[in-house]
C-alpha cells in the first residue's frame, strides 16, 4: 500500500516534473535542425527558460470570452491533465508501479482517448468559430486513429496473451523484442501515436495557420498552459507504453540484478520516443484533414486489420 | 517502384535525415543585441554634417539637398551673415519620414551632408527623431572619425 502511494507519488512527480524540461529540449532540439540556437538568453544556453515561461504565464490575465460557456471552460484544460495523469498512474515504469492493474493497457488506450474530449469541450465552449471548427476536427481525428490504434495494440496483445504490462514485458525479456515479432503493428502504432498526441504532422486541431490557434485560441495564462501540460504528459505516458509494448519494457542486461538500471532502460527507451516526436515536428508540415483521414481510414485500418492475422499466426507458431 | 517507395517510407526517411544532419551542424544565428553584423562599406544610415578641419560648417545652405528629397524631410534655416556669406541657423532632418536614399548626399556639392553607419536610432519620443544642427554636427564629428579610421 505505502509502496503504491510511493510509486503514485513518483511517478505524478515525475510527469509534471519533466515537462518544463520536455519543453525546452524540444525548442532547443527543433531550433538546431534549423539551424538556430533555440533559447539561448535566460540562464546558461537558455536553461531557465521554462522558469521564465512558467512565470509568465501564471502572471498573465485569465480572459474568459463573452458568451462562453463558463464552466465548461474553465473545466476543459484540467479534464486534459487530469485525462492524461489518469494514463499515467497505470504505467509502470521497471519496478515502480503505481496502480497494478490486468487490464492496464485498456485503461492507458481509454484514457488516453477521453484526452480529446478535452479539445472537443474547449472547442465547444469558447464561443469562437474557429475553436470550435478546431473541436470537430478533433472528433473526426479520434474516429480516425482510435480504429489503427486499437488494431495495432490488438495485435501485440494476441501476441503476447495479456493485457498486464508486467506480464507483456516478461514475455518480450524471454522470446526478444516485440519490434522484431510486430513491426507494421509497431509502425503503425507510431504513426497513431503521433496522432493522438496531437502531434505535427497530425496536429489538426491546433492548425494555425487556418484556425488562428486551434482550440486553445481563447484561452490565456495557465488554463493555456493546462492544455500543453496534458499533451506532453499523454507524449511521455505513450513513449513509455510504445516503448513497453514493442522494445521490451526494462527489461535488458542486468535488469534483474539491478531493478533500478530497468527503471533507466525504460526511461531512456521513451526518451528516445520522445525525441523522435520533436524530430517529426521540425521535419514534416502539416497533413491536410481529408489527407490525413484517407491515411487513418483508407490505409492504416486495413493494414492493421491484416497485420492481426499475422499477429494471429505468430501466436500460433511462438505462442 | 513507386509504391515500393511509398511502403518503405523512402521519402519520409530522406526527410528524416536531412533534419537529424542539420541538428549537428554549427548555428547561423548572429545575438542581435549582444552581437552586431557591422554595416557595409557603403551602408546609408542616419545623415550627418560634416565640418571643416577649421570647425566651420561646410553647409553654405543652398537648398540642393531639400529640393533633391522626395519625401522632404530636410529642411533648414538661414540668415545673411556678417561677411555678407549664407550663414546656418537651423538644419533639420526629418528620421520619421526619411527613407534613406541618399539623393541628399549626391546632390550636395560641398560634401557636406553624409551618410553614417548608424542604423540603431530609435526613440520612444517622436520629437527626437528629428535631428537639429548640434545633433548633425555631433553625428559630424563621428562619421569623420570613422572616416579617418577606414582610411
Amino acid at each position: 500500500m505505502i509502496n503504491n502511494l510511493l510509486s503514485m507519488a513518483f511517478i505524478v512527480g515525475l510527469m509534471l516534473v519533466a515537462v518544463p524540461p520536455i519543453t525546452y529540449l524540444e525548442r532547443k532540439v527543433l531550433g538546431h535542425m534549423q539551424q538556430r540556437p533555440g533559447p539561448m538568453v535566460v540562464g546558461f544556453h537558455g536553461i531557465l527558460q521554462p522558469l521564465a515561461d512558467a512565470i509568465k504565464l501564471i502572471f498573465k490575465e485569465d480572459i474568459i470570452p463573452k458568451g462562453a460557456d463558463k464552466l465548461l471552460f474553465m473545466f476543459a484544460p484540467s479534464f486534459s491533465v487530469f485525462a492524461a495523469l489518469l494514463a499515467a498512474s497505470v504505467v509502470p515504469i521497471g519496478f515502480i508501479q503505481a496502480v497494478p492493474m490486468k487490464s492496464a493497457l485498456l485503461f492507458v488506450m481509454a484514457m488516453s482517448a477521453i484526452s480529446i474530449y478535452a479539445l472537443i469541450l474547449a472547442g465547444y465552449s469558447s464561443n469562437d468559430k474557429y475553436s470550435f471548427l478546431a473541436g470537430m476536427r478533433a472528433a473526426a481525428q479520434v474516429l480516425g486513429y482510435e480504429l489503427p490504434m486499437g488494431f495495432a495494440v490488438m495485435a501485440a496483445v494476441i501476441l503476447y496473451g495479456s493485457f498486464d504490462f508486467n506480464e507483456i514485458v516478461k514475455w518480450q525479456s524471454q522470446h526478444g523484442w516485440g519490434i522484431f515479432y510486430q513491426p507494421i503493428a509497431f509502425l503503425l502504432f507510431l504513426f497513431v501515436m503521433v496522432a493522438e498526441v496531437g502531434r505535427p504532422p497530425f496536429d489538426l486541431p491546433e492548425g494555425e495557420s487556418e484556425l488562428v490557434g486551434g482550440f486553445h485560441t481563447e484561452y490565456s495564462g495557465m488554463r493555456f498552459a493546462a492544455f500543453f501540460f496534458g499533451e506532453y504528459i499523454n507524449i511521455i505516458v505513450l513513449s513509455l507504453v510504445v516503448s513497453l509494448l514493442f522494445l521490451g519494457g526494462w527489461s535488458g542486461p542486468l535488469a534483474d540484478k539491478y531493478p533500478a538500471l530497468g527503471v533507466l532502460y525504460h526511461l531512456g527507451k521513451a526518451a528516445f520516443f520522445i525525441f523522435l516526436t520533436f524530430w517529426l515536428r521540425a521535419t514534416f508540415p502539416r497533413y491536410r484533414f481529408d489527407q490525413m483521414l484517407s491515411i487513418m481510414w483508407k490505409i492504416l485500418l486495413p493494414i492493421s486489420i491484416l497485420n492481426l492475422f499475422i499477429a494471429a499466426a505468430e501466436a500460433l507458431f511462438v505462442g | 517502384m513507386n509504391v515500393v517507395k511509398k511502403v518503405a517510407l523512402i521519402d519520409l526517411l530522406k526527410g528524416m535525415s536531412i533534419t537529424l544532419k542539420t541538428m549537428f551542424k554549427p548555428t547561423v544565428t548572429v545575438h542581435y543585441p549582444f552581437e552586431k553584423v557591422p554595416p557595409r562599406e557603403r551602408f546609408r544610415g542616419i545623415h550627418a554634417l560634416k565640418l571643416n578641419p577649421d570647425g566651420s560648417y561646410r553647409c553654405e545652405a543652398c537648398y540642393l539637398c531639400a529640393e533633391m528629397c522626395p519625401s522632404n524631410v530636410i529642411d533648414m534655416e538661414m540668415t545673411e551673415g556678417k561677411d555678407g556669406k549664407k550663414e546656418l541657423v537651423d538644419f533639420t532632418v526629418d528620421l520619421t519620414r526619411c527613407l534613406f536614399c541618399g539623393l541628399c548626399v549626391e546632390a550636395c556639392p560641398r560634401d557636406a551632408i553624409v551618410m553614417t553607419d548608424i542604423y540603431e536610432f530609435s526613440q520612444y519620443v517622436v520629437d527626437k527623431l528629428i535631428l537639429h544642427k548640434e545633433d548633425l554636427m555631433e553625428l559630424g564629428r563621428y562619421y569623420q572619425e570613422w572616416e579617418r579610421k577606414r582610411k
